[in-house]
């Protein structure tokens, strides 16, 4: 069990571990925005989608400020043609985001890395398409933010 | 104790080169830029899609070193030449890109969509006004060259599986004592915002784009793949 002391002596040094600026801002939560922008797509008529974060890296500048998120997106429809479709549709509004307003930071850009790939589930062949994303985002950097 | 020297690290003012829109403009030479958060309206125009590359912007100094007899370490510098320029790729081939790269005037395309015209042997050094435009959220960025002219020009490759390029460089002219104008503003100053969008869809927004959705989901669910 620890002590109170060391209790406290912990609590310091998390408190005073931030000595960069840009550590000390809230990461934007790029693989929640995106879902708030496609779920929708599946909640009825028998469509289903997923979308997630499956991989992202920090890319040159201050250390954390700006990350590369990768993202995929898997639409199943029950059929081919509508599953299609509605992969289209999620594909441009995941590209349209970079116009979005986001209190929570600012997406530099998106792009369509891979698909739309057919990939119909294993076993039950339900239709799917995969198409996956890169984008470049930061937190807000509105003064009035800080 | 004294305070901290200005300016402490600030995070927000780290900018990302994005475009603000289309970000890349021309206009025939002297054209005054936009006040400052205004949108670019005719004559200038836009330069279309460039390379993910976006635009590079140099300069170079010529310099000449006076040392006297008691010294080996310079007492002055003197500068002979300064030389800014802008360089980006361009993906767009129509008659304002081709016109830029070939330096040369072109005319209107016909009323069969023909632009057709010589490349000359001699003359050339047209000169324009050029603008960049970026923007990194709450942070824009407008650099404009009043009069620059084309200074060299990279290979113009036509190869299977990619976009012809036209690899500009541009070197700023003298205008009254000044090379170029920098603008640096917040967002919240601009008038218009525009985004980067194919022609046929720049009226759709993202929510006409759910609007299509209700579409597809109305339709009768097929038996088959």
């Amino acid at each position: 069990m620890r002590s109170a002391s060391e209790m406290i002596s912990r609590r310091r040094i998390a408190q005073s571990a931030t000595f960069d600026p840009a550590l000390n801002f809230p990461m934007p939560d790029i693989e929640a925005f995106v879902w708030q922008a496609v779920s929708h797509l599946g909640d009825d008529y028998g469509s289903s989608i997923t979308s997630w974060c499956y991989a992202s890296v920090p890319v040159p500048g201050p250390s954390g400020w700006n990350v590369l998120s990768s993202i995929q997106v898997d639409v199943r429809d029950q059929s081919k043609a509508a599953a299609f479709r509605r992969s289209d549709t999620a594909r441009r509004i995941v590209l349209g985001l970079i116009s979005v307003p986001w209190s929570e930071g600012v997406i530099n850009r998106v792009d369509m890395v891979a698909g739309p790939q057919w990939l119909a589930d294993y076993g039950t062949g339900r239709p799917r398409y995969v198409t996956q994303f890169v984008v470049q985002v930061h937190p807000n950097n509105g003064k009035e933010m800080q | 104790m004294t305070a901290p020297a200005e300016p402490l690290l600030d995070p927000t003012e780290v900018m990302v080169g994005t475009a603000n829109g289309p970000g890349l403009w021309i206009a025939p030479e002297g054209t005054e830029p936009p006040a400052v958060g205004e949108a670019f309206a005719a004559p200038w125009l836009s330069l279309g899609y460039t390379s993910d590359d976006g635009v590079t912007v140099g300069g170079d100094k010529t310099t000449e070193s006076l040392t006297p007899w008691q010294s080996t370490a310079p007492i002055r510098t003197i500068i002979t030449e300064v030389t800014r320029t802008v360089a980006f790729v361009l993906w767009q081939l129509n008659q304002t890109t081709l016109g830029l790269y070939f330096d040369s005037p072109v005319p209107a395309p016909d009323a069969d969509g023909v632009t057709e015209f010589d490349v000359a042997s001699s003359g050339g050094g047209l000169i324009y006004a050029v603008a960049v435009d970026a923007r990194d959220g709450e942070n824009c960025l407008r650099l404009i060259w009043r009069r620059a002219n084309l200074d060299s020009t990279g290979d113009m490759q036509l190869t299977k599986g990619a976009a012809v390029p036209l690899d500009v460089t541009l070197s700023a002219l003298d205008n009254n004592g000044s090379q170029l104008t920098v603008q640096q503003f917040p967002a919240s100053l601009l008038t218009d915002t525009l985004t980067v969008t194919a022609e046929k869809t720049s009226a759709q927004s993202v929510a006409d784009v759910q609007d299509d959705t209700e579409a597809v989901a109305a339709e009768p669910v097929s038996s088959g793949v």
